[in-house]
């Protein structure tokens, strides 16, 4: 370091112990009177407010939750080790916080806002409670603006929009977190900014998002909440909250967020252990009775803000693990209530080569259709009644009877749709590109392609459109209208397509 | 530095805290700890002022403690009042802490190969 840098450092530091006002402030002390499985009895801390911080002698951090009448009960935000009975505990004053800012989009932080990557101290200082109270009525406004994912069965299907939740739901291995890392890889920096949180996973799987988010450039406009499996269950608690006061922030700056939790399951799980320990009342499958309002009051503060509040977004797409396919179950059940729907994703599905694995009708979305553009609602509103129909002659078709010439048509168009749906992961398309497959489907233009082929087919197409047919793509994504024009340019391109491929085999 | 100058500074800021409502409580058990013994006036404002900031008699116990540099330290009930040296310095290098974090956000990525 040189002469004139360490000059300015001083003075730095000198101008800042000149300026320095100490004032008293009282603080609440209390005492450990016992400590164990992450949760810490004290006497004391007379004027300690819930969710407050709380400071141990060795310098862990803690959260009161329970106050009573003559101890307060609280869970500790680090290790147990070198907290002793009969060490003091200090009140800091302020609930629990979390920092925000663009600095920290890209980084991987824990539940507190800590780095735990390895790029530096986070160069923010704006701390932001991480419990907050929902937007009010008069803050927010319907959704009306899509949140294209690039997944075709999510944006013809189960279309989500900016502001709304939608559940991801379904069995272990079923693809959920692929079909959320998709969406995020889909965003980009300019429009909307992502939070990925990660609760009770394997250090593994929390590397490997990571690692793809980074491979598809995904990581620059993506902040990562971790709460692993090994965190203390008071920090798998915190961590939704903590990733959605950072949304939140970008939210209120009037930017579109897109936070997904992965997963809720877990986030029960360690609530449940946290409430037991802390030896609230257990009630069904012994979670505590607040088990509905903790989810609640987390999924509410997702939605859309009115211009006067800056027209920012928050869409939340939380993810559920059910056991054997059972969305009965309490806590499946409980969010399902919460969420503006839910895309169910199935074993079976998955295994059969469906993927990603939508069951397309028990998957809904309750407020997203009125934010999907014309031009998809147009190809997206046939596509839904021939999958119905397709669905219920399916089980027909199973006896192997004698079928009339319209149902064979209807059958032999639900196999293609249902080929065409497949999508690999990691490989987000357009809006334009998802009209234009749809469009050729719909106008019959699979009919003849094989269904082992029409996967080719929707690639080959989506290439040639966008290598030789930009000009129809803009028209899709400008005017993002079925116009007349718009029609016949698509079926332009689809019928010098075919005559093209044609004569490729 | 001049410590009866500084507990004079300690005794003015605790006189200044806000009162506590009126309580007509049991009196309360306290503790002061200082680094060098109080002359009789000066432990005489510290209960004074105590008494005033909890509202109700307050039994003071006086512990030397050189530990704390300098200043008075005083726990009453669950309260702590850290008018100490050693916490007075401990908060300027929170202080610092923050301030240089402050520093570093604002300013520009990277600054050279010449940093340590």
């Amino acid at each position: 370091m040189n002469e004139a840098v360490r000059a300015q450092i001083s003075a730095a530091l000198l101008e800042q112990v000149n300026q320095f006002r100490f004032a008293l402030r009282p603080y609440s002390v209390g005492t450990v009177i016992e400590v164990g499985d992450g949760i810490v009895r004290i006497s004391g801390l007379t004027d300690v407010m819930v969710s407050e911080m709380i400071a141990f002698e060795d310098g862990t951090l803690g959260m009161a939750l329970n106050l009573e009448s003559n101890s307060v009960g609280a869970v500790l935000l680090g290790s147990q080790q070198g907290i002793v009975e009969g060490s003091t505990v200090r009140a800091l004053g302020q609930v629990m916080s979390a920092p925000v800012g663009e600095a920290l989009l890209g980084r991987v932080v824990n539940a507190l806002g800590q780095p735990i990557d390895d790029k530096g101290p986070l160069r923010t200082n704006r701390m932001r409670a991480v419990e907050r109270i929902a937007p009010g009525v008069i803050a927010r406004q319907p959704i009306n603006q899509s949140l294209e994912t690039g997944i075709l069965a999510i944006d013809a299907l189960v279309p989500i929009g900016r502001g709304q939740r939608e559940l991801i739901i379904g069995d272990r291995q079923t693809g959920k977190t692929t079909l959320a890392l998709d969406a995020i890889l889909n965003q980009n920096k300019d429009d909307v900014l992502c939070v990925y949180v990660a609760i009770g996973q394997k250090l593994s799987s929390i590397a490997q998002v990571v690692s793809t988010l980074q491979r598809h450039n995904a990581l620059d406009h993506t902040i990562v909440v971790a709460a692993e499996a090994s965190a203390p269950a008071a920090l798998q608690y915190l961590a939704p909250y903590a990733g959605c006061a950072m949304a939140e922030e970008f939210m209120e700056a009037g930017r579109d967020v897109l936070i997904v939790y992965d997963d809720l399951t877990k986030h029960a799980w360690a609530y449940r252990q946290i409430s037991l320990l802390l030896r609230r009342p257990p009630g069904r499958e012994a979670f505590p009775g607040d088990i509905f309002y903790l989810h609640s009051r987390l999924l509410e503060r997702a939605g859309r803000l009115n211009e006067t509040h800056g027209g920012g977004s928050m869409t939340a797409l939380p993810i559920i693990e059910t056991q054997m396919g059972d969305l009965a179950a309490y806590i499946p059940t409980n969010v399902i209530s919460i969420t503006d729907g839910q895309i169910f994703l199935e074993e079976e599905l998955f295994h059969a080569g469906q993927r990603p694995a939508i069951n397309a009708g028990l998957s809904v979305s309750r407020v997203g259709g009125a934010a999907q553009c014309k031009a998809m609602k147009a190809v997206a509103g046939e596509l839904r009644l021939e999958m119905a129909q397709f669905r219920e002659m399916a089980a027909f078709a199973q006896f192997g009877t004698e079928l009339d010439r319209a149902t064979q048509q209807s059958l032999d168009r639900g196999a293609r749709i249902r080929e065409l749906l497949k999508q690999d992961q990691h490989k987000p398309l357009a809006m334009a590109d998802q009209v234009a497959l749809l469009y050729a489907v719909n106008q019959g233009e699979l009919d003849d392609t094989p269904v082992d082929k029409v996967r080719l087919f929707a690639e080959q197409l989506t290439r040639f459109m966008r290598e030789s047919r930009q000009g129809a793509r803009n028209a899709i994504s400008i005017q993002r209208e079925l116009t007349p024009e718009v029609q016949e340019l698509l079926k332009q391109a689809i019928a010098e397509f075919k005559e093209h491929s044609l004569a490729l085999d | 530095m001049d410590t009866s100058a500084h507990t004079q500074d300690i005794l003015d800021m605790i006189s200044n805290l806000p009162a506590a409502p009126e309580t007509q409580g049991q009196p309360i058990a306290g503790v002061a700890r200082v680094a060098v013994p109080l002359r009789a006036d000066e432990e005489r404002a510290l209960r004074q002022h105590l008494e005033r900031y909890w509202g109700r008699p307050v039994e003071l116990q006086i512990e030397i403690a050189p530990s704390i540099l300098g200043g008075v330290w005083v726990r009453v009930g669950d309260t702590v009042i850290d008018g100490s040296v050693q916490g007075r310095l401990e908060t300027l290098r929170q202080h610092l802490r923050t301030q240089a974090r402050i520093m570093i956000a604002s300013a520009p990525l990277a600054t050279g190969g010449d940093a340590p």
